[in-house]
């Protein structure tokens, strides 16, 4: 078969074929029995595909084939129905069907949808081999620019071949039974195409794609037909797609609702059974589009009368049954679709902020630090630094704060908060002469006369003179404003993430003693040294952390991080520049603002 | 939830309270120091820092000369005059009469502090109490060697006495240890009454002119240079009780002097450290005695002072007294005012 016999047999053979329809074959169809009969014939079916074929499709010969033929093909509207979509009538029925509707989730699907997040074990291989995973994640990101762009650009290449024939009625939604409005309603988080959070937005594609047809240039204000090129200003008006956006689920009625009701996982259990139940109404419509527009638009007739009795536009099939014999025969070329679906635009409008993370997060924590002191020399004498150095010796520290954690998107952090430190600083200096004074009590015999003693308790107070090693605890304090940005990852129980920002300083003072130029030790008021700034300027900051999920609202986290401070902490007069920077480890929680 | 919080809040709490802990402090005492020295000794040694204090409590006294052979009259105002005869005085060994000029230093002892200053006790050897009108320390030199008086000499002294006149005090001199310690107390000092047991002649010189005070005082022909009082024993007729000091044990007998001052005569009883009870004690205070008990230390280069004041002494076991960091000068003044 060469590339355009398949072709020449499919617009040979269809062009003008009609093939009546059995006594009662309709009422068949009406009970759902053509519904059942594909659904169990073809469920599990799998046809063998002929040598060659494939290679075909795959360089999209067949594609290049369906474009080419629906090129320039228009399909003339029935009168009025622009009129009602135009004047809202359409807009108007969507939003008031579905504008407070509410689809309860079925029990259990949750669960089962869940576990699936659960048991991916990803952030596992994320968790263990880091470098690997940012490599691969930097593989994926140029992979899916990449796709976007090659699709982009293939799309709209293909996309002028697309002929816009908008069918539908809007009042075919109210012939829905109550189960199928529910199935309209229900988030199609199992879709094989769209994600969870796409599902409900089908009401807003719906309305996107009727507002993108009333704004479609090609389209004038008599509401006339014509062939759009653009393809992202057509794809509302493409039957197919306008099917599945205006019915939602109904498209999915005959395919998808049996493994709906099944309570079956709604990702498609066997890919080939959508994709060819999907593909036979593509093809059969394509070809119906690309043999004859007559054909297509006779169809509405019969798919009006169809749709009338309660069916579904997306199921049905508005094909000649004389050819229902040759449909058959392609039974056994299993097509795919992949290259066909591309030449039309998928409905499924993701959202522009699909990524973006809307938890907000409040941590508090507190961290046992230690602080480190540079000194450096401005004017104090060599024995002043060395009593100072022999005086002065840096102890345990702590701060503590509360900040906001607002992810950017799952792995890139962004916190602020306010942070109270606190550098602790032992200061050991000898004073001399120091009188210590105790309270005795003296027990002495006194001998008042020969044969007369006297046993005398006698409370004095003892006095001892000598040194005292005084050490005073000095504190260095401050109220910074940390600013951090960081980057996590790793699986819900466990992240590891890196932060890294500044501290802007608030404020900060001194409390303590100190060596004055005499090298005797003066105490320093908090407010107001010549020696200490009351604002330490700008600090940079770094850490790792490792988060621990506790619940689904809270977390801990443990944070080794490291401060370093840009300026000095000493005042311009003092005889010496100083400088803390400080290493801790913040221990906190995580608490999720946005708990329900 | 509940649990979360309750650890996020108690943490920070456990940190603000355990930063509490501000100031500490290593008292080291000094090993030498003699502050820290609280051994009692039970003989005092000259190097003991209670010497200290009498060196400088010691008071000036005056210094003059006369011809030795010529003899003279020395007036000091009205409260003293001694009249020393030619060739009374005579050196050491076979010196002789000096020739020419001697030196003669005089101090006279007026009040009871001037007893204290000099660590003249007005006791006897065997613990008597003695009232003291009064006496007189001459001192006498020829090319720095003390003269004495010669056999069968006596100098006359007239010294007056702040208080009346009594008519009973006797001649009294001080017996010193042998040799006299060159500097410090000499802890063997007691008063020896003359052989001569006359009762000393009184003189008074009253005046009527406010303004001039009256003077009354005693003469006595002394046997002896050096320490000459006009004494007489208290009243044997009272009871007399043991009176016992207790101080701090910072105060032992290396650095502590405390004596018994009588209020009402002059009387002044050094109190003896007891080494086994680390206390002080003086023999013989009659009851119902006003007296003070005066401790003076010297500890270091710092000079304390303690008073108790007995309005009667009673047969109490012991009296306690807390001595105060002064001066010297303060010290001196407390005692010129006893």
């Amino acid at each position: 078969m060469n590339d355009t016999q398949f072709d020449n047999f499919f617009n040979d053979k269809f062009r003008d074929h009609a093939v009546p329809v059995p006594a009662g074959l309709w009422d068949k169809v009406v009970e759902g029995q053509l519904d059942k009969f594909i659904g169990s014939k073809l469920k599990d079916a799998e046809a063998p595909v002929p040598d060659g074929l494939w290679e075909k499709i795959g360089d999209t010969q067949f594609d290049n084939f369906v474009a080419g033929t629906l090129s320039g093909n228009e399909a003339p509207v029935p009168t009025g129905l622009w009129d009602k979509i135009t004047d809202g009538q359409f807009d108007s029925f969507v939003a008031g069907k579905l504008k407070d509707h509410e689809a309860p989730v079925p029990a259990g699907l949750w669960e089962k949808v869940k576990p699936g997040e659960d048991d991916d074990r990803v952030g596992f291989f994320w968790f263990r081999y880091p470098a690997a995973a940012v490599l691969i994640l930097g593989l994926l990101a140029a992979g899916a620019l990449g796709s976007y762009f090659y699709f982009t650009a293939k799309e709209a290449k293909d996309a002028a071949a697309v002929t816009v024939t908008p069918i539908g009625n809007n009042k075919e939604n109210t012939q829905l039974t109550a189960p199928e409005k529910q199935l309209q309603s229900e988030p199609r988080t199992g879709s094989g195409t769209q994600d969870a959070g796409n599902a409900n937005s089908h009401p807003l594609n719906t309305e996107a794609a009727t507002g993108d047809l009333k704004k479609t240039p090609g389209f004038d204000k008599s509401g006339s037909p014509a062939v759009n090129n653009n393809v992202s200003k057509t794809q509302g008006a493409n039957p197919v797609t306008e099917e599945a956006a205006t019915h939602s689920g109904a498209n999915e009625a005959s395919v998808l609702s049996t493994r709906r009701k099944k309570g079956i996982d709604l990702s498609p259990a066997d890919p080939r059974i959508a994709n060819d139940l999907t593909n036979s109404t593509y093809n059969i419509f394509t070809n119906k589009a690309n043999t004859s527009n007559n054909i297509l638009t006779d169809g509405m007739d019969e798919m009006g009368s169809y749709q009338q009795r309660g069916l579904l536009n997306g199921a049905t099939v508005p094909f000649d049954l004389a050819n229902y014999n040759l449909l058959l025969s392609l039974k056994d070329k299993q097509l795919s679709t992949i290259n066909h679906t591309n030449q039309f635009r998928n409905i499924i409008i993701c959202p522009a902020d699909r990524n973006r993370n809307t938890d907000w997060y409040l941590e508090a924590y507190v961290s046992p630090d230690m602080p480190f002191k540079s000194v450096t020399n401005v004017s104090a004498t060599p024995l002043y630094l060395a009593k100072k150095d022999s005086s002065e010796s840096m102890q345990v520290s702590y701060s503590a704060g509360l900040r906001l954690v607002k992810p950017i998107t799952d792995n890139i952090l962004l916190k602020a908060g306010l942070q109270y430190s606190q550098a602790n600083e032992k200061y050991v200096y000898r004073t001399e002469n120091e009188v210590k004074t105790t309270t005795v009590v003296t027990v002495r015999t006194i001998i008042r006369a020969p044969g007369d003693t006297v046993i005398v308790q006698d409370t004095s107070v003892l006095q001892t003179i000598g040194f005292r090693n005084n050490t005073v605890k000095n504190r260095y304090r401050s109220f910074d404003i940390p600013v951090t940005i960081g980057y996590q990852f790793g699986n819900d129980d466990l992240k590891i993430g890196i932060n890294a920002g500044v501290a802007v300083n608030l404020s900060s003072w001194y409390q303590g003693v100190i060596l004055d130029s005499s090298l005797a030790t003066v105490t320093l008021n908090k407010t107001g040294n010549s020696v200490y700034k009351t604002n330490i300027g700008l600090g940079l900051l770094a850490g790792v952390s490792v988060v621990k999920r506790l619940s689904d609202d809270m977390h801990v986290f443990f944070e080794p991080y490291f401060r370093y401070n840009l300026s000095s902490m000493t005042t311009s007069q003092a005889s010496f520049k100083q400088r803390l920077s400080v290493g801790g480890l913040a221990i906190g929680l995580r608490v999720n603002l946005n708990r329900k | 939830m509940k649990k979360y919080l309750l650890i996020l809040v108690c943490l920070p709490a456990v940190l603000f309270t355990a930063c509490k802990k501000e100031l500490s402090d290593n008292f080291t005492t000094y090993t030498n120091h003699p502050l820290n020295d609280t051994v009692w000794v039970r003989n005092l040694v000259n190097t003991a820092s209670i010497h200290d204090f009498f060196d400088a409590s010691f008071p000036n006294v005056i210094v003059d000369s006369f011809n030795a052979v010529t003899g003279a009259t020395l007036h000091y105002g009205d409260s003293l005059e001694i009249e020393i005869k030619g060739g009374t005085c005579i050196g050491p060994g076979t010196l002789g009469t000096p020739q020419g000029n001697v030196r003669i230093e005089i101090l006279q002892l007026k009040r009871k502090g001037d007893f204290i200053k000099t660590f003249r006790p007005t006791t006897t050897a065997n613990g008597s109490l003695l009232e003291s009108g009064g006496g007189v320390f001459i001192r006498m030199f020829k090319d720095d060697k003390e003269l004495t008086l010669a056999t069968n000499s006596t100098i006359k002294i007239k010294f007056s006495d702040i208080d009346t006149a009594k008519t009973n005090m006797q001649a009294f001199y001080g017996k010193e240890n042998f040799p006299v310690p060159p500097k410090g107390i000499d802890t063997a000092f007691s008063w020896v009454r003359d052989y001569d047991t006359s009762y000393l002649p009184t003189w008074s010189k009253p005046s009527n002119n406010p303004l001039v005070p009256s003077y009354y005082g005693y003469e006595l022909n002394s046997k002896n240079l050096r320490w000459i009082t006009a004494d007489r024993y208290i009243d044997s007729t009272q009871a007399k009780t043991k009176v016992t000091a207790i101080l701090s044990p910072n105060y032992t007998n290396k650095n502590t002097a405390v004596f018994a001052v009588f209020a009402k005569q002059k009387t002044v009883v050094s109190l003896k450290g007891d080494y086994p009870s680390r206390s002080f004690f003086a023999n013989n205070i009659p009851l119902k005695s006003a007296i003070k008990l005066v401790s003076v230390s010297k500890i270091g280069s710092d000079f304390y002072l303690g008073v108790k004041d007995i309005s009667s002494v009673a047969t109490v076991t012991s009296y306690t007294i807390l001595p105060e960091k002064k001066s010297l000068s303060d010290i001196l003044n407390f005692l010129n005012n006893l």
